[in-house]
């Protein structure tokens, strides 16, 4: 793992402790990207699985259409 | 003897000697006051059959607002919708039993479950399953979404009071208010305004919940238990009111409505029957809330029971004109909700002192006045019938 991607995960680690949610979205779907220009598909749709919860939950429409697109073409919903 | 046989011979007795003539009649059994064991049938027979109150719109005033409660132990949840809707759900995640919303919140999007992050839309659709079909996987064939939403209770709200129907049975809340509502059929059209704070309050009294609907039901004991109000509303200018076991209570003939120094007083509703100029009335609508209406103000007392022995009486004063609600009128509102406060207080010791007395080998439901408990013995029936009918 990159150590882009071990900073994203600390962050996430750091909010979901502290239950501050509104930023999490956002960083699984910048963790997606990672995975996903590295060309680890498998990685990327777990990520934007994780995004999509959390952009659900807030109601982050733009967010999750993207989210949803991608993991269509990808055949994960 | 184990305990449901004890209990359903106390039934039989419950059948026997509460549903007779007032003057023949007893009260409930102490079993009823006092068995943890029957609490639970009455959840069963009394409340799940029925329209019961579960809480009060305006904790949710906003599309999104959210609020976990509990009904005798069972979990729900109330929401309102993208609709401005009130809804009530189980307050369950449908895959491993995790209970949805620990505290009240409000959500723009869906509510996620926090064990493995379902999420349910606001009308209570199962809208994600993350990883359901393996990591990064949001679907598996044998876990169809539409089967799996939250299990949305039966709900009606009138004026403002939120009520459920648990076992889905009972008769259209339309009918079931039906003669309350033609009874306080002027104040149909009225929009009720809550101000907040300043007018919630709440008693948690270690009696069981039926004590202080019994309580309120009557005015016999007005002399004794409240002189203030016994000063300007006497027992003589109460009437009582009993309407085809659906409710009781008493009425008073002498409202006055509540003045500051200067004379001020809430704006009242026009255009009603001339009766409400003087009257005020106050209903147990059972099985669990209590109502009071007078032509500028109403009220509502949420029972909630906690235990066989402990009830949270939750008090939420609505006036009838959006005026009262300004700035202007928050030292009247005060005034107001410390005025009822003080009555609703005064009854605590007689309904907590019932509540011991129920433990007495010396009583085991008593008797009624004829002339002055006829609201209370009403409401003894009910819950009497209510019993029989699942028995």
């Amino acid at each position: 793992m990159n150590q882009e991607l071990e900073a994203l995960n600390g962050q996430l680690l750091d909010l979901m402790q502290r239950e501050e949610i509104a930023l999490v979205a956002e960083i699984y779907e910048k963790g997606a990207a990672l995975h996903f220009s590295n060309g680890a598909v498998e990685e990327a749709c777990f990520y934007w699985t994780n995004a999509l919860v959390f952009a659900l939950q807030r109601g982050e429409w733009e967010r999750v259409d993207r989210l949803r697109a991608n993991l269509k073409e990808h055949q994960r919903i | 003897m184990n305990e449901i046989t004890s209990i359903e011979k106390m039934l039989d007795r419950v059948l026997d000697h509460v549903d007779r003539p007032v003057a023949e009649a007893h009260g409930l059994p102490n079993t009823c006051y006092t068995d943890a064991d029957y609490l639970k049938l009455e959840r069963e027979r009394v409340f799940a059959p029925n329209w019961a109150c579960i809480g009060f719109g305006k904790d949710l005033p906003n599309k999104g607002d959210y609020k976990p409660v509990e009904l005798l132990g069972l979990p729900l949840l109330i929401l309102r919708d993208q609709d401005d809707q009130i809804k009530v759900f189980h307050n369950v995640c449908s895959h491993r039993g995790m209970i949805l919303v620990e505290k009240a919140g409000n959500t723009k999007g869906v509510l996620r479950c926090p064990y493995h992050s379902w999420c349910y839309s606001l009308n209570g659709e199962l809208a994600m399953t993350p990883h359901v079909g393996g990591p990064g996987n949001n679907r598996h064939d044998d876990v169809d979404p539409k089967k799996h939403g939250l299990r949305e209770v039966r709900s009606a709200v009138w004026m403002d009071v939120i009520f459920i129907n648990l076992d889905g049975k009972a008769e259209p809340f339309e009918q079931r208010i039906a003669p309350m509502q033609e009874r306080w059929k002027d104040f149909l059209d009225v929009e009720v305004h809550h101000t907040g704070e300043d007018s919630s309050f709440s008693f948690d009294v270690n009696c069981n919940w039926k004590l202080a609907v019994e309580n309120y039901c009557e005015s016999y004991h007005l002399p004794w238990i409240h002189p203030g109000l016994n000063s300007y509303s006497r027992l003589e200018d109460h009437y009582h009111i009993i309407e085809n076991n659906d409710y009781s209570g008493q009425g008073s003939e002498v409202f006055q409505p509540l003045k500051d120094d200067n004379g001020k007083r809430f704006p009242r509703i026009d255009d009603i029957d001339k009766k409400w100029d003087t009257s005020s009335e106050y209903t147990a609508l059972y099985p669990n809330v209590l109502l009071g209406i007078h032509n500028d103000h109403f009220f509502a007392i949420q029972l909630e029971p906690k235990s066989i022995n402990r009830t949270v009486e939750h008090v939420e004063l609505y006036y009838l004109k959006k005026e009262s609600t300004g700035d202007d009128y928050a030292d009247l509102r005060k005034k107001n909700a410390e005025s009822w406060h003080e009555v609703f207080a005064e009854d605590i010791f007689v309904v907590e002192g019932m509540q011991k007395g129920r433990n007495s080998e010396g009583f085991d439901g008593g008797v009624f006045s004829p002339a002055m408990d006829t609201p209370t013995h009403a409401f003894h029936i009910w819950v009497a019938r209510q019993l029989a009918k699942a028995a």
